[in-house]
C-alpha cells in the first residue's frame, strides 16, 4: 500500500503548510481571490473602496470651503457627504457580513481538506495494514502497539503511521524552513552601497 | 435621501406662507428655530393668519420660557384660552417636562420596587419625555376640535428628537411587554406581599398604552398632509448652520419642511449715513444669497427688522402680513 503511505505523508504535509503558513493569511489570499471574482460580493468591495475614496475627497473639499464665505456649496457637500457616509456605513456592513460568511466557508474548507481528510482516511483504513514488518524484529506487545488499534498484527497501523509521519514532521519542518529561508536571503542579498554615494547624497542634500 | 420634501402643486419660488395658508389638510404646524431669532412672533403671527382662514386655531407654547403671555400681553395657562380680540383663536402654555415629572413623581409614591425599577427603566430612553408630553398634549387637544394648531416649539432643537427612536422605543418597549409576559405571573406570586396597587400587570398597560401613544404621535408627525415644520432663522452665519443641521434633521425624521422665514432683515434708508447698519446688510445680504441658492425648494420669507418690539394683538396682525405679502423694501443706494 504505498499509496497510501504516501497519501498520508502528502496529507501531513499539507496540514502543516497550512497551519505554519497562517490560516489567516490563508483566508486574506482566499478572500482576494474571491472577491476578484465577478461576483455580488466583489461588486460590493469594489462600491466600498470608490465611496471610501469619495468620501476622503470630500472631507477635503469640505476642509477647503469656507463656511462662512460660501455656505450654500458647503452646506451642498456637507449633505452629500453625510449621504455618501450613511451609504458607506451601509455598504460595510453589508461586506462584513459577507467577509464572515466566507470566513466560515473558507475556514470550514480549509479543515475539510487538511486534518478532516486525515481523521476520514484513518477511519476508512483503520483495517488496512500500511507495510508488514518482518517477523521477529520487534517483541511481540511492539508489534501489538504498532498495529493499534485495528490493523492486523504484524503490520503498521494507519493511525501509528500518521502519528510516526507528524512527529518527523514536526522536527524536520523548522530545519527545511530555516535552510529555505537562508538560502533566499543569501540569493538576494543587500544591494552594496555604490562607491562614493555618501557624497552624492550630500550634494543632492 | 437629502431632497426635501415638496409639495409639486406648490410655486416654489412664491417668498410667503401662503401655501401653509392654502393646504387646508394641515393640522399641525411646528416653528422652530434657535433662540432669539423670532419664532414666537413668527407662530403667533402665523396662528393670526391661519385664524382667518380656518374655522379654529390653537397655539401651543412648549417652551418652558413662556413668551405667549409677553407677546399678547395676556395670561395663558395649561388651559386653552381664548386670546382677546380673536374670535376663533386660543392658546395655550405647557410645560414639556411637568407631564413627565408627574409621571416619576406618582411612581416614586408607590411602594412597588418593581414599578419604580421598570418605570427608570422606560423613562431614560432617550427622547420619551418629549414624547410623552406631546402625547399629552395631542390627548388634550383631541378632546377640542380645533382645525389647526401651532406649536411654539422650545429652541432645544431636539423638541422631535423622539420621532427618530420610534424603531428603537417600539423594540424596547416590546421587550419589557414580553418579558413581564413571561415573568409577570411570578413576579406577581412574589411580589403579591408587598406589591399592593399597581402590580406588574397594570404597569404592563400603561407601557403598552405609551408605546401605542408614541406610535400614533409619530405616524401623525411624519404625514406631510399633516404635519408641517416651518423653521426660523435670521442671515447670520451660525443661525443659518443651525437651520440647515435641523432641516437636514427633519429629512431624517421624515417631517416635512418646505419654509423658511428669514427674519430682522435690516433695510437702511435710502442715503442713510448708518455705518453699522450698511455693514450688517452688506453681511446679511451675503447669507441672504446662500439661503437662496440652498433652499430653492423652500418658501424663504423676508422680514424686516422693525424698530420696535411686536407686542400686543394689533403690532403682531400688522406683523402677520409680512407672512402673506411679501415686504416691500424700501430704496437703496
Amino acid at each position: 500500500m504505498i499509496s497510501l503511505l504516501m497519501l498520508i505523508i502528502a496529507l501531513a504535509i499539507t496540514t502543516h503548510l497550512v497551519n505554519t503558513l497562517g490560516a489567516t493569511a490563508i483566508k486574506n489570499t482566499l478572500w482576494v481571490i474571491f472577491t476578484s471574482l465577478p461576483t455580488n460580493t466583489s461588486q460590493d468591495v469594489r462600491n466600498q473602496k470608490a465611496l471610501q475614496k469619495e468620501v476622503v475627497r470630500l472631507r477635503a473639499e469640505l476642509r477647503g470651503t469656507s463656511s462662512q464665505d460660501e455656505f450654500a456649496k458647503w452646506a451642498k457637500i456637507r449633505r452629500t457627504l453625510d449621504r455618501k457616509i450613511a451609504d458607506l456605513e451601509k455598504l460595510t456592513g453589508s461586506v462584513n457580513a459577507a467577509r464572515t460568511k466566507f470566513d466560515t466557508q473558507a475556514g470550514f474548507v480549509r479543515w475539510a481538506s487538511t486534518s478532516g481528510a486525515g481523521w476520514a482516511v484513518s477511519l476508512w483504513y483503520r483495517r488496512e495494514p500500511i507495510f508488514w514488518i518482518p517477523e521477529g524484529w520487534v517483541p511481540g506487545y511492539v508489534e501489538w502497539g504498532l498495529s493499534f488499534p485495528k490493523a492486523p498484527i504484524g503490520s503498521v497501523s494507519i493511525q501509528v503511521w500518521t502519528f510516526a509521519v507528524a512527529q518527523v514532521l514536526r522536527v524536520v519542518a523548522p530545519v527545511i524552513g530555516s535552510l529555505i529561508t537562508s538560502v533566499m536571503f543569501m540569493r538576494k542579498p543587500v544591494a552594496p552601497m555604490p562607491a562614493g554615494s555618501g557624497e552624492k547624497v550630500k550634494e543632492e542634500l | 435621501m437629502s431632497s426635501v420634501f415638496v409639495d409639486s402643486d406648490l410655486d416654489p419660488l412664491e417668498p410667503t406662507l401662503q401655501s401653509i395658508l392654502d393646504q387646508k389638510s394641515l393640522r399641525w404646524i411646528f416653528v422652530g428655530g434657535k433662540g432669539g431669532v423670532g419664532k414666537t412672533t413668527t407662530s403667533c403671527s402665523l396662528a393670526i393668519q391661519l385664524a382667518k382662514v380656518r374655522d379654529s386655531v390653537l397655539l401651543i407654547s412648549t417652551d418652558p420660557a413662556h413668551n405667549l403671555s409677553d407677546a399678547f400681553n395676556q395670561k395663558f395657562g395649561k388651559e386653552a384660552r381664548k386670546i382677546e380680540g380673536f374670535e376663533n383663536l386660543s392658546a395655550m402654555e405647557i410645560d414639556p417636562n411637568g407631564s413627565i415629572q408627574e409621571l416619576i413623581e406618582g411612581a416614586e409614591g408607590s411602594q412597588n420596587p418593581l414599578g419604580n425599577m421598570m418605570q427608570d427603566l422606560a423613562f431614560s430612553i432617550p427622547g420619551v419625555d418629549e414624547a410623552m408630553s406631546f402625547a399629552e398634549v395631542l390627548k388634550q387637544v383631541k378632546s377640542l376640535s380645533y382645525s389647526t394648531i401651532v406649536f411654539d416649539t422650545a429652541p432645544t432643537g431636539h423638541t422631535l428628537r423622539f420621532l427618530q427612536f420610534p424603531a428603537v422605543l417600539e423594540k424596547a418597549l416590546s421587550k419589557i411587554s414580553q418579558l413581564s409576559g413571561k415573568f409577570g405571573p411570578m413576579l406577581n406570586g412574589i411580589l403579591g406581599a408587598q406589591g399592593g396597587p399597581g402590580g406588574v400587570d397594570e404597569m404592563m398597560q400603561k407601557m403598552e398604552g405609551m408605546r401605542e401613544v408614541i406610535g400614533e404621535v409619530s405616524k401623525q408627525f411624519k404625514d406631510p398632509d399633516l404635519t408641517t415644520f416651518i423653521c426660523v432663522c435670521i442671515p447670520e452665519f451660525l443661525s443659518l448652520y443651525e437651520t440647515e443641521r435641523m432641516i437636514q434633521e427633519l429629512n431624517n425624521y421624515q417631517i416635512d419642511t418646505h419654509s423658511i422665514v428669514v427674519n430682522q432683515l435690516l433695510f437702511p434708508q435710502k442715503g442713510s449715513t448708518c455705518e453699522q447698519c450698511t455693514a450688517r446688510r452688506r453681511m446679511q445680504k451675503k447669507y441672504l444669497e446662500q439661503i437662496e441658492e440652498l433652499y430653492e425648494d423652500f418658501n424663504v420669507v423676508k422680514c424686516p427688522l422693525l424698530v420696535e418690539e411686536v407686542r400686543g394683538s394689533d403690532k403682531l396682525r400688522k406683523f402677520s402680513e409680512m407672512l402673506v405679502t411679501p415686504y416691500d423694501a424700501p430704496a437703496e443706494d
